[in-house]
């Protein structure tokens, strides 16, 4: 799991490095579940969230927006991630267990997924990118 | 001091065409020499960019709280031509019709000898925090009427009293709301939450008026010296927050289709005239009456614990005011002379009309609208007052809150929870959090000064001070 936190002055802004893209999309899920909960979560209960989009920026937006209604709907925390990556699509499978205020709350309630700043960059077979949580 | 920039009066810069590529008008933000070294260049930018967007008339504008956001900076006001202009959710936000309301009580602080059980009381009746839900479930047609009527909603639900609706701007319901473009998945994220605070910045507090500036405007507010007040400040929940979601990802196409070029994606934007433009201002207006009913409802609670436990009557617990300062507008300013229907975003920004204007409340006419400000936990909140000034020179608009200057992970690095709480405790301010981290995020010193910054929109007259309220008791979500 990588990212980090970087400093942004009214919402919470990611940095999230992978070697691979379905590591980043994986790493970016884990980064908004770990902003809007706190400890862990038993992978005991999954859905499956498809998207479609033009570019890998649009997917992974629509994914982490897709994960966040879910996790807000299902009142679900989610802490495992199988990504499938196709051409204009990606299929992903998340698991985790309900909401339990005891254990998962104290975090940060986020509002949405900016497009600020998104842009997805490959370097030294790396993919990377910063995404802006509104919180 | 950033390159690029220009001071043009006490309180007044200009960031000028050509600090960003495709500037259209300067940009103008407002400033005292005190805070300028809380000015940050990314949200600089940002005021910049906003001066790229097609139709936008006179200024890309900034209060004093300005700070780097997403979109629009926050602060960020900006007008455009309804006939040639556009609309974004960037200038609006996720948190739809964020806002706030005062309201007054006859206590004073010696009636709050059962101040925790209150505040207990309180934390109880009003759901905060991530994963909170309302005890309330309201069913998909009494939905659908909150989202076109908002506080009238409520108050007919039985959550308060008709003099509530006068008090709040647009009377608690924007016109043109349209539910039909309110998506099913906002609907269930709206659901569950409407009663509830959320979390963040947003918080309920127990106050006093520890200090009247202007007595006509308190009077005629009904605030007098001592008195105990509340002050509620949240807006739209997941209802408004996907609102957003689901009108940015047509709009990003729609920027595409109508040829806009835009620095930044969270910009997306469509013409006000156009079909995208139309359907995200409808659903941007119904989440706008979703956050009044929510504050309504919450106003109810309020008045039920007080009620309840101090022994006073339910309608002397009055609403001042209720301001949004996250949303679009359109409104009619005048404009080279001429009255000109434009359609004004707010994003973190408050309306600050002025005397006898529209929409104005019959009783506060001969004054202004009241503007509330909230401070920061711990921090004092005022009362203002709209001004003619302000319909000059910013399109009836000022600040709305202290604006932050750390960051959350600084906050929490720099600051801990615990120590604030027992630092606030010593000074007579008990607080209520679902977790410490949430306290050590909204500090005080996580914030611009608040008084610092309405001295500055108070100084320019874009607003004018009207009373100081210090908290007592807050629930922070």
């Amino acid at each position: 799991m990588s990212f980090e936190e970087r400093d942004h002055t009214a919402d919470i802004l990611m940095h999230i490095r992978s070697p691979s893209l379905c590591g980043l999309f994986a790493d970016a899920g884990q980064a908004l579940m770990k902003t809007m909960y706190r400890g862990t979560a038993k992978p005991v209960e999954e859905v499956t969230i498809q998207i479609t989009g033009e570019t890998t920026e649009h997917l992974l937006h629509g994914f982490l927006s897709e994960l966040l209604f879910e996790s807000e709907v299902a009142n679900l925390v989610f802490s495992e991630f199988t990504i499938i990556i196709g051409e204009g699509e990606v299929s992903i499978t998340a698991r985790g267990e309900p909401f339990n205020p005891a254990t998962h709350g104290g975090g940060t309630e986020v509002k949405g997924i900016s497009w600020y700043g998104l842009s997805i960059l490959k370097e030294n077979n790396e993919y990377s990118c910063d995404i802006l949580f509104d919180v | 001091m950033i390159e690029g920039i220009k001071k043009i009066g006490d309180y007044e810069w200009e960031l000028p065409i050509g600090f960003v590529e495709g500037m259209h008008v300067p940009g103008r933000f407002f400033l005292s020499e005190k805070l300028t070294g809380t000015l940050e260049e990314g949200a600089l930018h940002q005021l910049a960019n906003v001066a790229t967007m097609p139709g936008i008339i006179r200024n890309s504008l900034a209060m004093p709280d300005i700070h780097w956001g997403y979109g629009f900076p926050i602060g960020g006001v900006a007008a455009f031509e309804y006939e040639s202009g556009v609309i974004s959710p960037g200038g609006v936000g996720f948190d739809i019709n964020c806002g706030v309301r005062l309201l007054t009580t006859p206590l004073t602080p010696g009636d709050l000898i059962k101040k925790k059980e209150i505040l207990d009381a309180l934390y109880d009746a009003v759901p905060v925090g991530v994963g909170a839900r309302s005890s309330l479930r309201f069913s998909e047609k009494q939905l659908e009427t909150m989202m076109t009527e908002g506080t009238a909603f409520a108050v007919g639900e039985g959550f308060g009293n008709k003099d509530d609706i006068l008090h709040c701007e647009e009377q608690g319901g924007m016109k043109g709301a349209e539910p039909a473009f309110v998506s099913k998945k906002a609907r269930s994220r709206g659901v569950p939450q409407c009663g509830t605070l959320g979390a963040g910045n947003h918080f309920l507090e127990i106050q006093v008026a520890q200090e009247i500036y202007d007595e006509p405007a308190a009077k005629a507010y009904g605030l007098e010296k001592g008195q105990i007040c509340m002050m509620v400040h949240c807006g739209s929940r997941g209802l408004g927050h996907q609102v957003c979601t689901d009108h940015l990802q047509i709009l990003e196409q729609a920027t595409r289709k109508y040829h806009i070029n835009l620095p930044d994606k969270q910009l997306a934007c469509a013409p006000l005239t156009s079909p995208e433009g139309k359907a995200y201002y409808g659903g941007m207006a119904a989440a706008a009456n979703y956050a009044w009913a929510n504050r309504q409802i919450i106003t109810h609670q309020i008045r039920s614990v007080l009620t309840r436990l101090c022994g006073i009557a339910y309608d002397d617990i009055r609403l001042v005011y209720d301001v949004a300062h996250n949303v679009a507008k359109i409104e009619e300013h005048d404009v080279d002379g001429k009255r000109t229907k434009v359609c004004v975003h707010r994003k973190g920004a408050t309306r600050a009309f002025g005397p006898d204007c529209q929409d104005v409340p019959p009783d506060y006419a001969h004054i202004g609208q009241p503007v509330i400000i909230p401070g920061s936990m711990g921090s004092s909140s005022y009362l203002l007052k709209g001004t003619d000034v302000a319909m000059d020179r910013t399109f009836g608009s000022t600040c709305h809150g202290a604006g932050r200057v750390l960051s959350r992970s600084q906050a929490k690095k720099k600051l801990q929870g615990k120590t604030i709480r027992e630092t606030l405790g010593r000074s007579g301010i008990m607080i209520k959090a679902p977790h410490d981290g949430a306290i050590a995020e909204e500090a005080p010193d996580a914030y611009k000064s608040s008084s610092e910054v309405v001295s500055v929109v108070h100084n320019l007259g874009i607003s004018r001070l009207v009373a100081r309220l210090e908290p007592l008791g807050v629930i922070k979500g």
